[in-house]
């Protein structure tokens, strides 16, 4: 029992991490309707790029600001050069236009950084703290509260600003929203901006937990975030929140049941049970979260 | 003095001609109706005054600024605001959120100020918050602000739909068909309220109407369009007489 309670602690914060990627996916959705695949890529080069900052000496906490940045603006860029275009095209091209920015990112992250595996340096120390005679690993706990912190932020930020009312209008009806005066290209690069630095956040921690970086971190991060995004409802805030909170225990409650060889394959038949079962996601299609 | 004039504004979409060098200007304080069959080009030429089409030819002069290629957003901020035939409300807000949006060039607030919650951007989302309140009031909606548009009636969406461009602080105010599925006694009162707000705010309307009668007392000026053109253009006592609009609307030997 004790065990599982450890373990609860490891599987939270995978799940907050894989939270905070998968936002990136539903808050893009939930405007545009589009599927982000270069989402992955984009946070797999900010997680090199936050590597390659540390390994130029600077300062940890300024290196992982400057990396969650940069992924705001990779993002900007894709919307810009691979989405803008095609934005009111039949939604398959934008699809394919997102893989293409995907595939173009990754190769040109191997040319950067090589195809080899990094480990990636240990900035939050990792040792056992011990509650109510429960050994959780200092890591776990504060990789879910960076996380919980940037999730509640954003959502304040979403839910109660002007610029989140605005988002809200866009989100709804893009023709009207630009009547009204608000500049519709501006909130939508904003929204894949916000993707974008959440995303880093979320792959610098992924990085950190398993202490790998690698150029295929992309797609595998792709495809948990967005089994994540799927298992709460796609274009959904909660959702993609709960979403990656529960894949992560799901993982984890199967690799202390039956080997960590089953951690990848949880995602993917989250991916099929849901499609199959509730194809809405938990939230269901509501997209109205403002009360 | 001229407020707006559009010259010679063409459009044609896939070789249909929608508008035919169409020249229309308005007057400060001026209300301007615009009548027609449908299929005239009447909505056209709000998409085109409201920036979401672009005219094949001609131009639209604000003030005597060119403002053809002006995107939407920004001719929103200088003041043309519009309502749509088939309401364009935001379903999932409030009324009250629907009417703050419509106000939403008037915020001063960057992305960095919002997340800082400064001051002065606190002070901008009260003060926005209030004029929209007092919009709200002014359409007679001032209970509801907390209703969702789907709780509201078709008539109550209507005036929050006028609340929301009041909301934008026009000077000129496109409505297009404002009482589209009314009777006359409800078309009556809303063009009241509208002439109520064209009073308090100085506005400079322009009217898409298909009630003739109703119009024909509430503008100063009306024109008539027909197959994308401008067919007639005069006082509304002179055109609701003028043989050509008969025969437009009602077809030849109805006079």
């Amino acid at each position: 029992m004790v065990y599982y309670l450890e373990q609860l602690s490891n599987g939270l914060a995978i799940g907050s991490i894989y939270a905070l990627i998968a936002l990136g996916y539903s808050l893009v959705y939930s405007i545009l309707n589009l599927i982000n695949f270069a989402h992955g890529y984009v946070i797999m080069v900010g997680a090199f790029v936050a590597l390659q900052l540390l390994a130029l000496g600077v300062h940890p906490a300024l290196a992982v600001l400057l990396a969650c940045c940069s992924g705001a603006l990779i993002a900007m860029l894709v919307e810009r050069i691979a989405y803008r275009p095609v934005r009111h095209a039949n939604r398959v091209i934008p699809m394919i236009s997102a893989l293409g920015a995907g595939l173009v990112l990754s190769a040109a992250a191997q040319l950067i950084w090589g195809p080899e595996v990094r480990s990636f340096p240990q900035l939050i120390p990792r040792f056992p703290v011990e509650i109510g005679g429960i050994n959780l690993s200092s890591q776990s706990l504060v990789i879910l509260a960076i996380s919980v912190v940037l999730v509640v932020a954003s959502s304040w930020f979403l839910h109660r600003t002007r610029f989140g009312l605005a988002a809200q209008c866009v989100r709804q009806d893009m023709v009207a929203a630009q009547l009204m005066g608000i500049p519709v290209n501006t909130v939508i690069v904003a929204i894949y901006a916000l993707g974008g630095f959440l995303g880093v956040a979320g792959s610098i921690l992924f990085a950190m937990y398993f202490n790998a970086v690698f150029i295929q971190m992309g797609l595998l991060a792709t495809t948990k975030a967005w089994a994540a995004a799927m298992l709460g409802g796609i274009g959904s805030f909660q959702g993609a929140f709960w979403g990656g909170i529960l894949l992560g225990l799901a993982e984890t409650l199967a690799v202390i049941t039956v080997g960590s060889a089953y951690r990848d394959g949880v995602s993917m038949a989250i991916i099929v049970g849901v499609l199959l079962l509730r194809p809405a996601g938990l939230f269901g299609t509501t997209i109205k979260e403002r009360s | 003095m001229t407020l707006l004039s559009c010259e010679g504004i063409s459009k044609s979409f896939l070789g249909v001609k929608a508008l035919v060098d169409v020249s229309i200007s308005v007057v400060e304080g001026e209300t301007l109706g615009i009548i027609g069959p449908n299929g005239s080009g009447k909505t056209t030429f709000f998409n085109i005054l409201s920036g979401l089409e672009r005219a094949d030819a001609g131009r639209i002069l604000l003030k005597g600024r060119d403002i053809t290629r002006t995107p939407p957003h920004r001719i929103s901020a200088q003041g043309i605001v519009r309502t749509f035939q088939n309401l364009r409300l935001f379903g999932g807000m409030t009324a009250l959120d629907n009417v703050i949006c419509g106000g939403h060039k008037e915020a001063p607030t960057g992305f960095l100020g919002q997340i800082a919650q400064t001051a002065r951007v606190r002070r901008a989302e009260a003060e926005g918050r209030e004029h929209a309140r007092a919009c709200l009031a002014d359409v007679g909606l001032g209970a509801y602000e907390n209703a969702f548009t789907t709780q509201l009636s078709y008539g109550q969406t209507k005036r929050l739909e006028l609340a929301r461009a009041l909301n934008g602080r026009p000077r000129i105010l496109l409505l297009d068909e404002p009482t589209a599925g009314m009777n006359d006694v409800q078309a009556g009162e809303i063009l009241e309220l509208v002439a109520a707000m064209r009073q308090r705010h100085a506005l400079t309307l322009i009217v898409i109407e298909h009630n003739v009668p109703v119009l024909a007392r509430f503008a100063d000026r009306i024109v008539v369009m027909d197959a994308g053109q401008k067919l007639v253009e005069g006082l509304p006592g002179d055109v609701v007489r003028d043989a050509r609009v008969i025969e437009a609307y009602l077809g030849t030997g109805a006079a």
